[in-house]
């Protein structure tokens, strides 16, 4: 079985820049069938030294935080790994984002390969666009029908 | 898994590559590029696990990431404030503890810190995410700024040798000298980053005026879409050759970088006596110049308000003076760093000094201070803009306007920058909120000449409240036709600390927006690529050479033949040396004996013939 890892994290800075965050990731699937399946994560632990390349491939492009800052700043955080389903076709992580008391929602899109995980479509901060606007662009990349999309999104 | 023998060893033909169309040397480039990233446990370890302890009368600032200065392995470094200044202390497992100033005052720290911006990062990086920063430059993911000069070597030769250098070629033992194609192909590369690629370029060296194909790589970068270039010399070949000058400017060079440590020969060893010829040739071919002093303690530190002044007496054409203070490199102690280690509060300091508060601390802005107006832009046009999102600790500037009776006015005395940029700030956040641009537009109209003091302005500009005018084309219309008016008779005053393994910090690297593009395609931020030179530039450049023998024999040139030999006698005795530092040191004072001994100890050797 495919196993991933996702992360929570809530960071305090004071230096450079002022920013309090705090970030929980959800793991949704969707299979084959076209069913939605919210996941549970199996085991978690900490967040350590040596995650510092996986919480940089997580959060680095996207949220513009990087290991670097969390060694800066006041910080928590756990790495969760999830066991994906085999009829998986489709992980969604939703990164449900607050960032110095503003809230926003993340999408990145995997798409399950014979031996590979694909990334699809990924969103970053600094570039989000409306929902609406971002739904038709992970439907035309992910090659997802809309309705899928918005129940993963919105549930 | 790659050796490190098999990684100094390596090397491409590149009298073969040479030959190659842009299409081949891409994909040669993608097929290094992976090979030469740095590799843990073979170049690097990661000591990460220790953190350093703060010591009585020390008070926490923050932690960060560090590379030991002898092995360059990644270590946590403590920065901390003790005795007004601000410090960083890491320690190595294998080398043992470094301790450097990282700032010389603390509530200069304090108050640049308050203009931190981060930048939008990198949308489509060109490398992927595989070592620990700063072992995965690029850029990768985690950058955080968006280029704002592009750096381009274009050759390591160079006509002098001057002792502390040990890039140029005959010392490096190869040549870096990279094809048109190649070239190319590296400003293209350059210009696919996402969401702002760079417009700016700065050909680099060695010496790039020894190529004498520079006119063509200045066409290139036009051709490629970079809007303002600028060349990075000595000037010494400039100094005797009115027509380079010329044909630099009509090939499309906005402006000249040139090294300019000091005001006397003392000071200034490299260039002292060609800075007031390549003046006079700049002026005849209507070239800019920005100056660029390196700064360092105890040696030239005493002569920044001259500096300045010299910058002021030739405004017509010079634009600017760049400060850099010293990166100090190599494995020296720590008592020999003090002496020359000087920061940008140290140096700012200096010039308030110097100039006697003419232009004093607050004038100056750390260079972040500027990205509201980026964003206010950015929101009002809805396209991307330019943003300067580097450290706060990297680098500082002014503005200084000269009245015609000598008079200087830096512009924080004129402009409320603090309330302006504020200002600038909430209005772009209301525009992203969803508020109406007109209304927005309509009270940035209103409120704009709240933030001028008119009566401490420079007289031209309060004529017709000319200086509200400017500001109205620029934020409500965003025209910038009448720049060059707003210019006239200023000049701009920068700084820019690049790091060294002593003060290295791993929130700078990643925020910096002064990178290089290498032979394989990757862009480097300028602290990674001259910090850790075994990993970047001369790794990297090495493999894309051509031995010291093959380049003789295909030019058929003898590089140690281009080694420029001084005839001060010549250059004293001219009119134009005179005048350009009359009024600044007095020439006359200076023996012949002490400019030959200044120019021999620097190792630039001096002929009479």
């Amino acid at each position: 079985m495919v196993e991933i890892e996702a992360i929570d994290f809530n960071l305090r800075l004071y230096d450079p820049r002022v920013l309090k965050m705090k970030v929980i990731t959800n793991v949704k699937i969707v299979d084959v069938n076209g069913n939605i399946v919210s996941l549970e994560p199996v085991s978690e632990r900490e967040i350590e030294d040596m995650d510092d390349v996986i919480f940089d491939k997580e959060f680095s492009n996207t949220l513009l935080i990087t290991f670097a800052d969390l060694v800066h700043g006041e910080f928590e955080g756990v790495v969760k790994l999830y066991q994906i389903p085999e009829n998986a076709q489709y992980i969604f992580k939703i990164y449900s984002v607050e960032s110095n008391g503003k809230n926003v929602e993340l999408i990145k899109i995997c798409e399950m390969k014979k031996n590979s995980i694909v990334i699809k479509y990924y969103e970053r901060l600094p570039e989000l666009k409306e929902k609406d606007e971002r739904i038709q662009e992970i439907c035309s990349v992910a090659k997802l029908r809309e309705e899928i999309v918005y129940k993963v999104v919105k549930n | 898994m790659v050796s490190q023998e098999e990684i100094t060893e390596f090397r491409i033909d590149y009298r073969e590559l040479a030959k190659a169309s842009l299409e081949e040397i891409e994909k040669v480039a993608e097929k290094v590029r992976y090979k030469l990233i740095p590799k843990v446990n073979i170049d690097y370890k990661i000591y990460t696990k220790y953190t350093p302890e703060l010591k009585d009368g020390e008070e926490l600032i923050t932690y960060t990431l560090s590379a030991c200065p002898y092995c360059l392995s990644l270590l946590k470094a403590v920065i901390f404030k003790r005795d007004g200044k601000v410090w960083i202390r890491k320690k190595c497992p294998e080398h043992g503890e470094f301790e450097e100033l990282y700032w010389g005052d603390y509530e200069l720290y304090s108050r640049f810190r308050k203009w931190q911006y981060d930048g939008k990062g990198i949308a489509n990086p060109h490398i992927d995410l595989i070592a620990p920063c700063p072992y995965n430059c690029g850029l990768c993911p985690r950058h955080k700024s968006h280029p704002a000069l592009i750096n381009l070597v274009v050759t390591n030769r160079c006509d002098l040798s001057c002792w502390y250098c040990f890039f140029f070629a005959s010392k490096a033992g190869y040549v870096y000298e990279p094809t048109l194609n190649h070239i190319r192909y590296m400003l293209r590369q350059a210009r696919k980053l996402r969401p702002y690629p760079a417009i700016a370029l700065q050909i680099t060296g060695g010496e790039p005026t020894l190529r004498d194909d520079l006119v063509d790589i200045i066409h290139i970068a036009k051709e490629e879409g970079y809007t303002h270039i600028q060349v990075n010399t000595t000037g010494i070949k400039l100094a005797f050759e009115p027509e380079l000058a010329r044909m630099l400017r009509e090939a499309g060079t906005n402006v000249l970088y040139m090294s300019f440590d000091g005001v006397t020969p003392y000071t200034n060893p490299k260039n002292h006596w060609e800075i007031p010829y390549v003046l006079n040739n700049l002026r005849k071919a209507g070239l800019g110049v920005v100056l660029v002093p390196t700064l360092i303690k105890g040696y030239n530190d005493h002569e920044l308000g001259d500096m300045i002044r010299f910058g002021l007496k030739h405004i017509d054409i010079v634009r600017g003076v760049n400060i850099q203070p010293v990166s100090l490199t190599g494995r020296m102690p720590k008592k020999e760093r003090m002496k020359y280690r000087i920061t940008i509060p140290d140096a700012i300091k200096e010039i308030e000094k110097q100039t006697d508060g003419k232009i004093s601390r607050d004038d100056w802005y750390p260079v972040p201070t500027v990205a509201p107006i980026s964003h206010f832009i950015e929101a009002i046009t809805g396209r991307p803009q330019i943003e300067l999102t580097t450290h706060f600790a990297c680098g500082a500037a002014t503005y200084i306007f000269k009245e015609d009776d000598g008079e200087l006015i830096p512009i924080t005395r004129f402009v409320n920058v603090k309330e302006f940029m504020k200002f600038l700030e909430e209005k772009a956040q209301e525009i992203q909120r969803g508020k109406t641009k007109y209304f927005v537009l309509f009270e940035a109209l209103r409120k704009i000449p709240k933030f001028v003091d008119l009566s401490k302005a420079p007289k031209r500009l309060r004529k017709g409240k000319k200086i509200i005018k400017f500001l109205y084309n620029i934020f409500i219309r965003h025209s910038y036709d009448a720049l060059g008016e707003f210019h006239y008779n200023t000049l701009f005053l920068g700084m820019m600390h690049f790091q060294d393994l002593f003060n290295h910090d791993v929130a700078r690297v990643q925020r910096c927006d002064i990178h290089y593009v290498m032979p394989d395609g990757r862009e480097v931020p300028f602290c990674s690529f001259n910090v850790i030179p075994e990993f970047y530039r001369d790794r990297v450049q090495r493999v894309f050479s051509y031995t010291l023998k093959e380049w003789e024999e295909m030019t058929g040139k003898k590089l140690l033949d281009l080694k420029y030999k001084r005839n001060i006698k010549k250059l004293i005795e001219g009119e134009a040396y005179r005048y350009h530092y009359e009024g600044i040191i007095d020439v006359s004072k200076i023996p012949y004996e002490d400019h030959v001994l200044a120019s021999k100890k620097f190792g630039i050797p001096v002929i009479e013939e």
